[in-house]
């Protein structure tokens, strides 16, 4: 998906299909506490619904129009509606990100309420893509964080397996939410389960080549308040 | 001269809120502490997965021991190597116990981890009932695997892409990918 438009506004979305475009459009518009719409324009580029934009509008909202209204920038936000793999947004290189809406959209089930939502994760993603057009990548990751919080380490992880425990089936672990408000426990699932032998003695980045050849969805988020 | 010296305390002052002159970024450093030069070896990668789910960057985890000149006694530490898809994980001829690595990393206190914790993964059967660990230190090839105390906590490093160096290589040959065991 590319949010950008010749006026000036600059995320592109570069969708998969037109549904998956209308979908994100959607979804970016879920934004908890939105201070503006956005609407699909020409070619896929984003723009500001006219009369949408709050009048005392500031603090994260004012920064994410602001990124819209900018010129000089224009990022860019591949949209899948399935990418193979379980991963909500990953940023691509300078000025791009790309998105999964089908992994997004566990993030709006009831199990999640008080979590991120796709529209805030979509947010963070652009404004991920927006700064990393001038700054490198972790420093444009906690820009777009201190805005749109994004997740931190995974930990507690827990490996799910068949009766006979010869096969992985997917895994559920923890992300701390990078404000603090909680944190995110994903559970997800291959597309192919995998043998357990496959994973043998096998290097660091053979291992990888294994779990990415299998495929993986994200079949469930629960939010997690903090501990009191 | 140490060469634990944690030299440069303050450090981390990016300049990217200079780059943006659109707008002022809000500065949001998840959890920086000092910087700091480490020398040794990897001892051992942990194989688990998932290293991330986006939305930030991805970890690998790896236990890294740190030389003190001349001595052989070692101190062993976690080390969590960040990165981006844009920027890939590790490669595997970083994980060859005959090369003294400098890194430049920087503490991260609230990833600390005690040995048994970073070696054990959970595992469930298909109905969620509770399956035994799995083991997932591997030891690299060469490694001594006694250097490791259960019920010790080892002090948590963040490397980044480009911040290592390989300065001495044992003489024998690398393996084309690591050995563990």
């Amino acid at each position: 998906m590319t949010l950008s438009d010749p006026t000036g506004l600059d995320v592109t979305l570069n969708c998969d299909t037109k549904e998956n475009c209308a979908k994100a459009v959607q979804d970016f518009n879920n934004r908890k506490g939105a201070q503006f719409k956005v609407e699909l324009g020409k070619g896929g580029k984003l723009q500001v619904v006219k009369g949408s934009v709050a009048k005392d509008i500031g603090g994260a909202e004012g920064k994410l129009l602001g990124a819209f209204n900018d010129t000089q920038n224009h990022a860019t936000i591949n949209v899948s509606g399935n990418t193979g793999q379980f991963e909500f947004g990953v940023h691509n290189s300078a000025g791009v990100n790309s998105v999964d809406l089908g992994n997004l959209s566990k993030l709006d089930s009831p199990s999640n309420a008080g979590g991120i939502n796709s529209g805030d994760a979509l947010a963070h993603e652009a404004l991920d893509a927006y700064y990393s057009l001038s700054m490198g990548a972790e420093a444009a990751d906690w820009a777009a964080a201190a805005l749109y919080p994004g997740l931190l380490r995974p930990t507690d992880n827990q490996g799910a397996w068949d009766q006979f425990r010869t096969n992985l089936l997917g895994s559920t672990y923890s992300s701390a939410i990078s404000n603090g408000s909680g944190t995110e426990r994903i559970t997800f699932r291959y597309v192919t389960p995998i043998p357990a032998i496959d994973l043998f003695g096998k290097s660091p980045q053979a291992q990888q080549d294994v779990f990415r050849n299998a495929g993986s969805r994200v079949t469930g988020v629960t939010f997690v308040p903090p501990k009191q | 001269m140490d060469i634990f010296q944690w030299a440069i305390a303050s450090l981390v002052v990016f300049g990217w809120p200079f780059l943006l002159s659109a707008q002022k970024v809000p500065t949001s450093e998840p959890n920086t502490e000092s910087s700091a030069r480490l020398l040794g070896r990897v001892l051992a990668w942990q194989d688990t997965f998932p290293l991330g789910a986006g939305l930030g960057p991805e970890y690998q985890v790896f236990v890294f021991a740190i030389e003190r000149g001349r001595s052989e006694r070692t101190t062993p530490v976690k080390v969590a190597y960040k990165f981006f898809k844009s920027e890939g994980p590790l490669p595997d001829r970083f994980f060859d116990y005959s090369r003294q690595y400098e890194l430049q990393v920087v503490r991260d206190a609230k990833c600390d981890e005690s040995v048994k914790s970073l070696s054990y993964a959970k595992n469930v059967d298909e109905s969620g009932k509770p399956l035994p660990p799995t083991y997932v230190l591997r030891f690299l090839e060469g490694a001594p695997n006694d250097a490791l105390k259960p019920d010790a906590v080892l002090a948590c490093y963040v490397l980044r892409p480009g911040k290592y160096r390989v300065l001495t290589q044992n003489s024998g040959g690398t393996p084309p990918t690591p050995t563990t065991r």
